[in-house]
Protein backbone atom coordinates (compact mmCIF):
# COMPACT_ATOMS: atom_id res chain seq x y z
CA UNK A 1 0.00 0.00 0.00
CA UNK A 2 2.72 2.20 0.72
CA UNK A 3 4.84 1.53 -1.80
CA UNK A 4 1.81 2.18 -4.30
CA UNK A 5 1.18 5.52 -3.01
CA UNK A 6 4.91 6.36 -3.11
CA UNK A 7 4.70 5.20 -6.45
CA UNK A 8 1.58 7.45 -7.81
CA UNK A 9 3.28 10.28 -5.73
CA UNK A 10 6.16 10.03 -8.24
CA UNK A 11 4.44 9.45 -10.84
CA UNK A 12 2.18 12.84 -10.22
CA UNK A 13 5.85 14.50 -9.98
CA UNK A 14 6.96 13.77 -13.03
CA UNK A 15 3.52 14.93 -14.64
CA UNK A 16 4.38 18.39 -13.19
CA UNK A 17 7.98 18.74 -14.28
CA UNK A 18 6.59 17.14 -17.86
CA UNK A 19 3.80 20.26 -17.49
CA UNK A 20 6.17 22.73 -16.47
CA UNK A 21 8.95 21.75 -19.16
CA UNK A 22 7.40 19.96 -21.91
CA UNK A 23 7.01 23.49 -23.93
CA UNK A 24 10.08 24.38 -23.81
CA UNK A 25 11.98 21.51 -24.48
CA UNK A 26 9.57 20.78 -27.49
CA UNK A 27 11.05 24.36 -28.16
CA UNK A 28 14.42 23.24 -28.11
CA UNK A 29 14.37 20.43 -29.86
CA UNK A 30 12.58 21.83 -33.02
CA UNK A 31 15.84 24.62 -32.94
CA UNK A 32 17.46 21.03 -34.53
CA UNK A 33 14.97 20.15 -37.07
CA UNK A 34 15.69 20.36 -40.59
CA UNK A 35 12.80 21.18 -41.95
CA UNK A 36 10.98 24.52 -42.26
CA UNK A 37 7.43 23.68 -40.95
CA UNK A 38 7.66 23.39 -37.01
CA UNK A 39 5.19 19.93 -37.09
CA UNK A 40 7.20 17.21 -38.32
CA UNK A 41 10.89 15.94 -37.42
CA UNK A 42 12.69 15.34 -40.46
CA UNK A 43 16.44 15.33 -38.71
CA UNK A 44 19.08 16.98 -36.82
CA UNK A 45 20.75 20.27 -38.32
CA UNK A 46 22.52 23.31 -37.04
CA UNK A 47 21.55 25.46 -39.85
CA UNK A 48 18.82 27.59 -38.07
CA UNK A 49 21.78 28.77 -35.60
CA UNK A 50 23.88 29.30 -38.50
CA UNK A 51 21.10 31.29 -40.26
CA UNK A 52 20.73 33.04 -36.97
CA UNK A 53 24.39 34.35 -36.55
CA UNK A 54 24.31 35.47 -40.43
CA UNK A 55 21.03 37.59 -39.45
CA UNK A 56 22.31 41.51 -38.57
CA UNK A 57 18.75 42.24 -37.47
CA UNK A 58 19.58 39.76 -34.85
CA UNK A 59 22.81 40.12 -34.26
CA UNK A 60 21.87 44.22 -33.68
CA UNK A 61 18.88 43.16 -31.43
CA UNK A 62 21.78 40.69 -29.38
CA UNK A 63 23.61 43.98 -28.71
CA UNK A 64 20.95 46.28 -28.15
CA UNK A 65 19.52 43.55 -25.50
CA UNK A 66 23.30 43.04 -24.29
CA UNK A 67 24.36 46.90 -23.86
CA UNK A 68 20.77 47.20 -22.16
CA UNK A 69 21.30 44.64 -19.38
CA UNK A 70 25.38 45.39 -18.99
CA UNK A 71 24.10 49.17 -18.28
CA UNK A 72 21.48 48.27 -15.81
CA UNK A 73 23.22 45.84 -13.80
CA UNK A 74 25.59 48.07 -12.73
CA UNK A 75 23.62 50.96 -11.70
CA UNK A 76 20.74 48.67 -10.10
CA UNK A 77 23.65 46.53 -8.24
CA UNK A 78 25.29 50.19 -6.62
CA UNK A 79 21.76 52.11 -5.98
CA UNK A 80 20.40 48.97 -4.43
CA UNK A 81 23.81 48.34 -2.06
CA UNK A 82 23.75 51.79 -1.05
CA UNK A 83 20.22 52.08 -0.20
CA UNK A 84 20.12 48.22 1.41
CA UNK A 85 23.34 49.95 3.72
CA UNK A 86 21.67 52.80 4.71
CA UNK A 87 18.56 50.72 5.55
CA UNK A 88 20.70 48.35 7.01
CA UNK A 89 22.42 50.59 9.15
CA UNK A 90 20.23 53.70 10.03
CA UNK A 91 17.00 52.97 11.92
CA UNK A 92 14.54 55.72 10.61
CA UNK A 93 10.94 56.77 10.96
CA UNK A 94 8.46 55.37 9.09
CA UNK A 95 11.83 52.76 7.80
CA UNK A 96 8.58 50.04 7.84
CA UNK A 97 6.48 51.94 5.85
CA UNK A 98 9.60 52.50 3.64
CA UNK A 99 10.30 48.44 3.21
CA UNK A 100 6.48 48.29 1.97
CA UNK A 101 7.24 50.49 -0.57
CA UNK A 102 10.50 48.65 -2.04
CA UNK A 103 8.69 45.35 -2.13
CA UNK A 104 5.51 46.71 -3.70
CA UNK A 105 6.87 47.21 -7.44
CA UNK A 106 7.34 43.38 -7.20
CA UNK A 107 3.82 42.81 -6.99
CA UNK A 108 2.69 45.79 -9.69
CA UNK A 109 1.67 43.98 -12.68
CA UNK A 110 4.20 44.47 -15.50
CA UNK A 111 1.50 46.10 -17.88
CA UNK A 112 0.93 48.79 -15.62
CA UNK A 113 4.81 49.35 -14.90
CA UNK A 114 5.09 49.61 -18.65
CA UNK A 115 2.21 51.92 -19.10
CA UNK A 116 3.26 54.50 -16.66
CA UNK A 117 6.26 54.95 -17.64
CA UNK A 118 5.32 55.35 -21.25
CA UNK A 119 2.64 57.91 -20.08
CA UNK A 120 5.64 59.64 -17.77
CA UNK A 121 8.18 59.77 -20.43
CA UNK A 122 5.59 61.36 -22.70
CA UNK A 123 4.56 63.66 -20.10
CA UNK A 124 8.23 64.67 -19.92
CA UNK A 125 8.60 64.76 -24.01
CA UNK A 126 11.60 61.88 -23.31
CA UNK A 127 11.88 60.33 -26.90
CA UNK A 128 11.89 56.59 -26.49
CA UNK A 129 15.16 54.67 -27.29
CA UNK A 130 17.90 52.97 -25.45
CA UNK A 131 17.80 55.57 -22.49
CA UNK A 132 14.47 55.21 -21.49
CA UNK A 133 15.16 51.23 -21.88
CA UNK A 134 17.55 51.69 -19.25
CA UNK A 135 15.68 53.80 -17.11
CA UNK A 136 12.92 51.81 -17.15
CA UNK A 137 14.63 48.21 -16.22
CA UNK A 138 16.60 50.05 -13.84
CA UNK A 139 13.39 50.69 -11.97
CA UNK A 140 11.86 47.63 -12.18
CA UNK A 141 15.17 45.74 -11.02
CA UNK A 142 15.95 47.99 -8.30
CA UNK A 143 13.27 45.98 -5.56
CA UNK A 144 14.73 42.88 -6.52
CA UNK A 145 18.05 43.68 -5.83
CA UNK A 146 17.19 45.76 -2.45
CA UNK A 147 15.40 42.51 -1.37
CA UNK A 148 18.24 40.74 -2.39
CA UNK A 149 21.02 42.37 -0.71
CA UNK A 150 19.12 43.49 2.63
CA UNK A 151 18.63 39.77 2.99
CA UNK A 152 22.75 39.30 2.90
CA UNK A 153 22.47 42.46 5.28
CA UNK A 154 20.37 40.92 7.90
CA UNK A 155 22.04 37.51 8.09
CA UNK A 156 25.34 39.32 8.67
CA UNK A 157 23.90 40.95 12.07
CA UNK A 158 25.48 44.38 13.42
CA UNK A 159 28.05 42.88 16.05
CA UNK A 160 30.88 41.82 13.07
CA UNK A 161 30.73 45.23 11.81
CA UNK A 162 31.01 47.19 15.67
CA UNK A 163 33.58 44.21 15.99
CA UNK A 164 35.67 45.24 13.07
CA UNK A 165 35.21 49.39 14.62
CA UNK A 166 35.86 48.53 17.96
CA UNK A 167 39.38 46.59 16.79
CA UNK A 168 39.96 49.98 15.75
CA UNK A 169 38.73 49.66 11.94
CA UNK A 170 37.55 53.22 10.56
CA UNK A 171 34.13 53.35 8.99
CA UNK A 172 35.91 52.88 5.55
CA UNK A 173 38.37 50.56 6.94
CA UNK A 174 35.33 48.54 8.31
CA UNK A 175 33.12 48.66 5.24
CA UNK A 176 36.35 47.56 2.81
CA UNK A 177 37.77 44.77 5.02
CA UNK A 178 34.42 43.07 6.85
CA UNK A 179 30.92 44.36 5.05
CA UNK A 180 31.86 44.33 1.67
CA UNK A 181 33.55 40.98 1.62
CA UNK A 182 30.77 39.58 3.60
CA UNK A 183 28.08 40.87 1.24
CA UNK A 184 29.70 40.51 -2.18
CA UNK A 185 27.62 36.84 -2.98
CA UNK A 186 24.61 39.11 -2.21
CA UNK A 187 26.37 41.81 -4.95
CA UNK A 188 26.81 39.24 -7.31
CA UNK A 189 23.62 37.08 -7.06
CA UNK A 190 21.58 40.57 -7.83
CA UNK A 191 23.67 41.33 -10.29
CA UNK A 192 23.15 38.41 -12.04
CA UNK A 193 19.30 38.75 -11.01
CA UNK A 194 19.21 41.82 -12.12
CA UNK A 195 20.91 40.56 -15.60
CA UNK A 196 18.13 38.18 -15.99
CA UNK A 197 15.70 39.77 -15.89
CA UNK A 198 16.91 42.64 -18.33
CA UNK A 199 17.47 40.60 -20.77
CA UNK A 200 14.39 38.28 -20.58
CA UNK A 201 12.13 41.48 -20.03
CA UNK A 202 8.99 41.79 -22.81
CA UNK A 203 6.01 43.67 -21.60
CA UNK A 204 7.44 47.12 -19.65
CA UNK A 205 10.39 47.24 -23.30
CA UNK A 206 7.40 46.61 -25.13
CA UNK A 207 6.09 50.21 -24.18
CA UNK A 208 9.31 52.21 -23.48
CA UNK A 209 11.75 50.93 -26.30
CA UNK A 210 12.18 53.21 -30.22
CA UNK A 211 12.62 52.40 -33.60
CA UNK A 212 16.70 51.60 -32.76
CA UNK A 213 16.47 49.82 -29.07
CA UNK A 214 14.75 46.75 -30.19
CA UNK A 215 16.06 43.92 -27.76
CA UNK A 216 16.10 40.06 -28.44
CA UNK A 217 12.69 39.30 -26.97
CA UNK A 218 11.13 41.69 -28.80
CA UNK A 219 12.31 40.94 -31.63
CA UNK A 220 11.31 37.05 -31.29
CA UNK A 221 7.62 38.66 -31.00
CA UNK A 222 8.45 40.60 -34.12
CA UNK A 223 9.50 37.46 -36.08
CA UNK A 224 6.51 35.44 -34.48
CA UNK A 225 4.05 37.90 -35.90
CA UNK A 226 5.48 36.59 -39.08
CA UNK A 227 5.34 33.11 -38.77
CA UNK A 228 6.99 30.73 -36.69
CA UNK A 229 10.32 30.33 -38.11
CA UNK A 230 12.79 27.60 -36.14
CA UNK A 231 15.08 30.48 -36.26
CA UNK A 232 13.23 31.47 -33.40
CA UNK A 233 13.33 28.30 -31.96
CA UNK A 234 17.13 28.52 -32.04
CA UNK A 235 17.01 32.47 -30.63
CA UNK A 236 15.02 31.31 -27.55
CA UNK A 237 17.32 27.94 -27.03
CA UNK A 238 20.19 30.21 -26.69
CA UNK A 239 18.23 32.92 -24.69
CA UNK A 240 17.14 30.64 -22.44
CA UNK A 241 20.03 28.38 -21.74
CA UNK A 242 21.99 31.44 -20.85
CA UNK A 243 19.14 32.57 -18.19
CA UNK A 244 19.33 28.82 -16.76
CA UNK A 245 23.38 29.11 -16.00
CA UNK A 246 23.06 32.85 -14.47
CA UNK A 247 20.20 32.08 -12.23
CA UNK A 248 21.96 28.83 -11.13
CA UNK A 249 25.01 30.89 -10.44
CA UNK A 250 22.77 33.73 -8.35
CA UNK A 251 20.53 31.64 -6.64
CA UNK A 252 24.17 29.51 -5.29
CA UNK A 253 25.41 32.46 -4.55
CA UNK A 254 21.88 34.27 -2.80
CA UNK A 255 22.58 31.35 -0.20
CA UNK A 256 26.09 30.92 -0.05
CA UNK A 257 27.57 30.86 3.77
CA UNK A 258 24.77 32.77 4.94
CA UNK A 259 24.59 30.82 7.99
CA UNK A 260 26.97 32.06 10.62
CA UNK A 261 29.28 30.10 13.17
CA UNK A 262 28.00 29.97 16.57
CA UNK B 1 45.69 52.17 42.63
CA UNK B 2 45.39 54.48 39.74
CA UNK B 3 41.66 55.21 38.07
CA UNK B 4 41.53 53.45 35.02
CA UNK B 5 37.54 54.72 33.94
CA UNK B 6 35.69 57.39 35.82
CA UNK B 7 31.90 57.62 34.86
CA UNK B 8 30.58 61.06 36.01
CA UNK B 9 26.87 60.95 36.07
CA UNK B 10 26.22 59.30 32.87
CA UNK B 11 22.77 59.38 32.17
CA UNK B 12 21.29 56.94 29.17
CA UNK B 13 17.89 57.64 27.92
CA UNK B 14 15.88 56.66 24.62
CA UNK B 15 13.13 59.27 23.68
CA UNK B 16 11.41 59.96 26.58
CA UNK B 17 12.44 56.64 28.71
CA UNK B 18 15.05 56.65 31.13
CA UNK B 19 17.06 53.56 30.39
CA UNK B 20 19.61 54.54 33.20
CA UNK B 21 19.54 57.07 35.91
CA UNK B 22 22.95 59.23 36.21
CA UNK B 23 25.18 57.39 38.20
CA UNK B 24 28.75 58.00 38.83
CA UNK B 25 31.68 55.06 38.70
CA UNK B 26 35.32 54.68 38.92
CA UNK B 27 36.85 51.45 37.84
CA UNK B 28 40.80 50.71 38.92
CA UNK B 29 43.44 50.07 36.82
CA UNK B 30 44.21 46.11 36.50
CA UNK B 31 40.61 45.20 38.47
CA UNK B 32 38.49 42.23 37.43
CA UNK B 33 34.92 44.59 37.75
CA UNK B 34 31.71 42.88 37.21
CA UNK B 35 28.46 44.25 36.32
CA UNK B 36 26.04 42.29 37.43
CA UNK B 37 22.19 41.59 36.93
CA UNK B 38 19.09 40.00 35.02
CA UNK B 39 18.75 40.61 31.47
CA UNK B 40 17.11 43.41 30.63
CA UNK B 41 18.70 45.40 33.59
CA UNK B 42 20.85 47.98 31.70
CA UNK B 43 24.51 46.46 32.16
CA UNK B 44 24.89 45.93 28.25
CA UNK B 45 23.75 49.55 27.61
CA UNK B 46 26.00 50.35 30.26
CA UNK B 47 28.75 48.53 28.84
CA UNK B 48 28.01 50.00 25.05
CA UNK B 49 28.41 53.66 26.74
CA UNK B 50 31.68 52.78 27.73
CA UNK B 51 33.29 51.15 24.46
CA UNK B 52 31.77 54.06 22.78
CA UNK B 53 28.88 52.12 20.50
CA UNK B 54 26.22 54.54 22.65
CA UNK B 55 27.00 57.98 23.59
CA UNK B 56 25.49 58.50 26.92
CA UNK B 57 22.50 61.56 27.00
CA UNK B 58 24.63 63.41 29.40
CA UNK B 59 27.52 62.94 31.74
CA UNK B 60 31.26 62.07 31.05
CA UNK B 61 33.19 59.05 30.35
CA UNK B 62 37.17 59.20 31.08
CA UNK B 63 39.55 56.76 30.34
CA UNK B 64 43.04 57.35 32.24
CA UNK B 65 41.86 60.93 32.87
CA UNK B 66 40.84 62.00 28.85
CA UNK B 67 37.23 62.93 28.12
CA UNK B 68 35.96 60.05 25.67
CA UNK B 69 32.40 60.66 26.00
CA UNK B 70 32.21 61.46 22.37
CA UNK B 71 35.22 59.36 20.54
CA UNK B 72 34.27 56.52 18.39
CA UNK B 73 35.19 52.63 19.09
CA UNK B 74 38.00 52.82 16.73
CA UNK B 75 39.50 55.37 18.47
CA UNK B 76 39.24 54.23 21.89
CA UNK B 77 42.05 52.58 23.84
CA UNK B 78 39.90 49.37 24.88
CA UNK B 79 38.17 46.33 23.48
CA UNK B 80 35.25 44.21 23.59
CA UNK B 81 34.95 40.26 23.53
CA UNK B 82 31.10 39.70 22.01
CA UNK B 83 28.44 37.92 23.42
CA UNK B 84 28.66 35.54 20.31
CA UNK B 85 32.24 36.51 19.68
CA UNK B 86 31.71 38.27 16.42
CA UNK B 87 34.11 36.51 14.44
CA UNK B 88 34.95 37.22 11.12
CA UNK B 89 33.56 34.43 8.98
CA UNK B 90 35.75 35.22 6.00
CA UNK B 91 39.15 35.33 7.44
CA UNK B 92 41.44 32.79 9.12
CA UNK B 93 41.77 32.62 12.78
CA UNK B 94 45.17 34.37 11.99
CA UNK B 95 43.75 37.09 10.11
CA UNK B 96 40.89 37.62 12.98
CA UNK B 97 43.72 37.78 15.65
CA UNK B 98 45.86 40.27 13.33
CA UNK B 99 42.52 42.40 12.19
CA UNK B 100 43.37 45.03 14.90
CA UNK B 101 47.58 45.56 14.19
CA UNK B 102 46.60 45.67 10.72
CA UNK B 103 44.05 48.31 10.65
CA UNK B 104 46.24 50.23 13.15
CA UNK B 105 49.13 49.37 10.21
CA UNK B 106 51.40 47.91 12.59
CA UNK B 107 54.90 46.40 11.12
CA UNK B 108 54.71 43.17 9.27
CA UNK B 109 57.24 41.64 12.13
CA UNK B 110 55.47 43.08 14.99
CA UNK B 111 52.45 41.87 13.84
CA UNK B 112 54.13 38.41 13.47
CA UNK B 113 55.79 38.13 16.52
CA UNK B 114 52.78 39.34 18.61
CA UNK B 115 50.44 37.07 16.54
CA UNK B 116 52.96 34.23 17.72
CA UNK B 117 52.95 35.34 21.77
CA UNK B 118 49.02 35.75 21.67
CA UNK B 119 48.44 31.84 19.70
CA UNK B 120 51.08 30.66 22.42
CA UNK B 121 49.26 32.34 25.26
CA UNK B 122 45.80 30.85 24.25
CA UNK B 123 46.65 27.51 22.81
CA UNK B 124 45.44 28.29 19.42
CA UNK B 125 49.00 28.00 17.75
CA UNK B 126 47.32 24.62 15.69
CA UNK B 127 44.34 26.02 14.82
CA UNK B 128 45.52 29.18 13.10
CA UNK B 129 45.02 28.28 9.55
CA UNK B 130 41.43 27.05 9.73
CA UNK B 131 38.30 29.14 10.03
CA UNK B 132 36.15 30.12 12.51
CA UNK B 133 32.96 27.93 11.73
CA UNK B 134 35.52 24.54 12.15
CA UNK B 135 36.51 25.50 15.36
CA UNK B 136 34.59 24.33 18.54
CA UNK B 137 32.76 27.04 20.79
CA UNK B 138 35.52 27.15 23.65
CA UNK B 139 37.94 27.60 20.74
CA UNK B 140 36.30 30.18 19.21
CA UNK B 141 35.52 32.04 22.73
CA UNK B 142 39.55 31.96 22.74
CA UNK B 143 40.23 33.26 19.27
CA UNK B 144 37.95 36.33 20.07
CA UNK B 145 39.87 37.17 23.57
CA UNK B 146 43.08 36.74 21.66
CA UNK B 147 41.66 38.71 18.61
CA UNK B 148 40.93 41.67 21.99
CA UNK B 149 43.77 41.14 23.82
CA UNK B 150 46.83 40.97 20.95
CA UNK B 151 46.37 45.02 20.74
CA UNK B 152 47.37 45.81 24.50
CA UNK B 153 43.95 47.49 25.25
CA UNK B 154 44.04 49.28 28.73
CA UNK B 155 40.84 47.78 29.46
CA UNK B 156 39.02 44.22 28.12
CA UNK B 157 35.51 44.77 28.13
CA UNK B 158 33.18 41.02 28.22
CA UNK B 159 29.71 40.61 27.28
CA UNK B 160 28.48 37.47 28.35
CA UNK B 161 31.42 36.08 26.99
CA UNK B 162 30.60 32.49 28.75
CA UNK B 163 26.70 32.85 28.06
CA UNK B 164 26.35 30.18 24.57
CA UNK B 165 28.82 27.56 26.58
CA UNK B 166 28.09 24.61 28.43
CA UNK B 167 28.47 24.30 32.16
CA UNK B 168 31.74 22.65 32.27
CA UNK B 169 33.77 24.47 29.50
CA UNK B 170 32.13 27.44 31.40
CA UNK B 171 34.00 26.77 34.42
CA UNK B 172 37.27 26.02 32.88
CA UNK B 173 36.83 29.25 30.80
CA UNK B 174 36.11 31.13 33.89
CA UNK B 175 39.60 29.72 35.71
CA UNK B 176 41.01 30.27 32.25
CA UNK B 177 39.77 34.29 32.02
CA UNK B 178 40.86 34.84 35.04
CA UNK B 179 44.44 33.71 34.84
CA UNK B 180 44.61 36.04 31.31
CA UNK B 181 43.75 39.01 33.73
CA UNK B 182 46.09 38.28 36.44
CA UNK B 183 48.80 37.86 34.31
CA UNK B 184 48.33 40.45 31.58
CA UNK B 185 47.12 43.25 34.28
CA UNK B 186 44.43 44.57 32.12
CA UNK B 187 41.44 45.89 33.31
CA UNK B 188 38.23 43.51 33.08
CA UNK B 189 34.95 44.79 32.69
CA UNK B 190 32.98 41.81 32.95
CA UNK B 191 28.98 41.67 32.39
CA UNK B 192 27.20 38.64 33.28
CA UNK B 193 23.88 37.80 34.89
CA UNK B 194 25.34 34.39 36.44
CA UNK B 195 25.80 35.18 40.22
CA UNK B 196 28.41 32.23 40.31
CA UNK B 197 30.42 33.46 37.38
CA UNK B 198 30.66 37.11 38.92
CA UNK B 199 31.47 35.82 42.39
CA UNK B 200 34.07 33.47 41.64
CA UNK B 201 36.22 35.87 39.34
CA UNK B 202 35.69 39.61 40.48
CA UNK B 203 37.87 41.98 42.60
CA UNK B 204 34.63 44.16 42.74
CA UNK B 205 30.87 43.54 41.70
CA UNK B 206 28.45 45.96 40.93
CA UNK B 207 25.00 44.78 41.22
CA UNK B 208 22.66 46.52 38.16
CA UNK B 209 18.94 46.75 38.72
CA UNK B 210 16.97 49.11 36.51
CA UNK B 211 19.49 50.71 35.25
CA UNK B 212 21.25 51.84 38.78
CA UNK B 213 24.06 50.47 40.57
CA UNK B 214 22.13 49.10 43.50
CA UNK B 215 25.42 48.23 45.52
CA UNK B 216 29.01 48.29 44.62
CA UNK B 217 31.50 45.95 46.52
CA UNK B 218 33.72 42.73 47.02
CA UNK B 219 31.88 39.44 46.73
CA UNK B 220 31.90 39.04 50.19
CA UNK B 221 30.70 42.29 50.81
CA UNK B 222 27.78 42.01 48.15
CA UNK B 223 26.72 38.37 49.59
CA UNK B 224 26.88 38.97 53.54
CA UNK B 225 26.03 43.25 53.36
CA UNK B 226 23.83 43.52 51.04
CA UNK B 227 22.72 47.31 51.21
CA UNK B 228 18.83 46.62 49.81
CA UNK B 229 16.43 43.99 49.20
CA UNK B 230 16.78 43.29 45.79
CA UNK B 231 20.98 42.41 46.17
CA UNK B 232 19.77 40.50 49.47
CA UNK B 233 17.40 38.43 47.04
CA UNK B 234 18.91 38.39 43.73
CA UNK B 235 22.24 37.03 45.53
CA UNK B 236 22.03 33.75 46.60
CA UNK B 237 19.14 31.95 48.77
CA UNK B 238 17.75 34.27 51.67
CA UNK B 239 15.06 34.64 54.23
CA UNK B 240 13.25 37.68 54.42
CA UNK B 241 11.65 38.19 57.82
CA UNK B 242 9.72 41.51 58.71
CA UNK B 243 10.46 41.85 63.12
CA UNK B 244 8.70 44.62 64.18
CA UNK B 245 9.39 47.22 62.21
CA UNK B 246 12.44 46.31 60.85
CA UNK B 247 12.63 43.90 57.54
CA UNK B 248 15.69 41.60 58.04
CA UNK B 249 17.42 39.16 55.94
CA UNK B 250 19.30 35.67 57.34
CA UNK B 251 20.98 33.34 55.16
CA UNK B 252 20.07 29.56 54.93
CA UNK B 253 23.13 28.42 56.09
CA UNK B 254 23.33 30.23 59.06
CA UNK B 255 19.61 29.01 60.33
CA UNK B 256 19.52 26.30 62.72
CA UNK B 257 16.60 24.42 63.95
CA UNK B 258 16.03 23.05 67.40
CA UNK B 259 13.11 20.79 69.00
CA UNK B 260 10.30 22.57 69.84
CA UNK B 261 10.37 21.89 73.62
CA UNK B 262 14.12 22.18 74.08
CA UNK B 263 14.82 25.33 76.64
CA UNK B 264 16.92 27.67 73.92
CA UNK B 265 16.47 31.34 74.14
CA UNK B 266 17.15 32.04 71.25
CA UNK B 267 14.02 30.87 69.40
CA UNK B 268 13.37 33.65 67.41
CA UNK B 269 10.46 31.77 65.20
CA UNK B 270 8.24 28.67 66.13
CA UNK B 271 7.18 26.64 62.73
CA UNK B 272 6.22 23.58 61.16
CA UNK B 273 8.73 21.69 58.66
CA UNK B 274 7.08 21.04 55.24
CA UNK B 275 9.98 19.97 53.00
CA UNK B 276 13.35 18.34 52.99
CA UNK B 277 15.01 18.32 49.69
CA UNK B 278 18.44 16.54 49.63
CA UNK B 279 20.46 18.71 46.87
CA UNK B 280 23.78 16.54 47.21
CA UNK B 281 26.15 18.52 49.40
CA UNK B 282 23.08 20.23 51.90
CA UNK B 283 19.59 19.03 53.17
CA UNK B 284 17.02 22.15 52.01
CA UNK B 285 14.84 22.07 54.63
CA UNK B 286 11.43 24.29 54.67
CA UNK B 287 9.85 25.82 57.51
CA UNK B 288 6.54 27.70 57.83
CA UNK B 289 6.58 30.19 60.66
CA UNK B 290 3.86 31.54 62.41
CA UNK B 291 3.27 34.66 59.96
CA UNK B 292 3.19 32.15 57.23
CA UNK B 293 6.10 33.08 56.00
CA UNK B 294 8.47 29.94 54.53
CA UNK B 295 12.01 30.14 56.64
CA UNK B 296 14.61 27.60 54.39
CA UNK B 297 17.39 26.31 56.52
CA UNK B 298 20.43 24.85 54.90
CA UNK B 299 21.98 21.86 56.80
CA UNK B 300 24.56 19.37 56.68
CA UNK B 301 22.87 16.51 58.20
CA UNK B 302 18.99 15.26 57.89
CA UNK B 303 19.61 14.87 61.16
CA UNK B 304 16.19 13.60 62.93
CA UNK B 305 14.15 15.89 61.62
CA UNK B 306 11.00 15.00 59.61
CA UNK B 307 7.86 16.32 57.86
CA UNK B 308 5.34 17.79 59.64
CA UNK B 309 7.46 18.30 62.99
CA UNK B 310 7.13 21.63 64.83
CA UNK B 311 10.46 23.05 65.02
CA UNK B 312 12.04 26.23 66.40
CA UNK B 313 14.17 28.21 64.50
CA UNK B 314 17.21 30.06 65.23
CA UNK B 315 19.84 32.33 64.35
CA UNK B 316 22.42 34.86 65.62
CA UNK B 317 22.24 37.71 65.78
CA UNK B 318 25.19 39.21 63.76
CA UNK B 319 24.01 36.88 60.79
CA UNK B 320 21.00 39.39 61.06
CA UNK B 321 21.63 41.76 57.89
CA UNK B 322 19.05 44.96 57.94
CA UNK B 323 17.49 46.24 55.19
CA UNK B 324 15.06 48.51 56.56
Amino acid sequence: MMKMRKHLLFAYSMMIVAFLYLPIAVLILYSFNDSRINATWEGFTLKWYQSLFQNDRVLEALYNSLTVAVITTVVTTILAALLALALHRYKFRFGKVFNGLIYLPILIPEILMGLSMLVMFSQFEINMGKTTLIIAHITFCLSFAIVIIMARLSGMGQDLEEAAEDLGASPWQTFRHVTLPIISPGLIAAALMTFTMSLDDFVISFFVSGPNSTTLPLYIYGMVKRGVSPEINALSTILILAIIVMIVIAESLAFKGTKRSQ
Amino acid sequence: MKTIIHLDSVEKSFGDHVVIPAFSLSIQEGEFITLLGPSGCGKTTLMRMISGFEEPTSGHIYLDGNDVTSIPPYQRDMNMVFQHYALFPHMTVADNILFGLKMKKVPQSEQKQRLEEVLHFTQLTEYQKRKPQQLSGGQQQRVAIARAIINNPRVLLLDEPLGALDYQLRKNLQVELKNIQRNLGITFIYVTHDQDEAMSMSDRIAVVHQGKIEQIGTPEEIYYKPSSLFVATFIGENNIMKINSDLIGVRPEKISLHKADAQAPHHKQYGVIEDIVFLGNIYKVSVRAEDDIVITAHLYEKSTWYKGERVGVAWAKEDEVILR
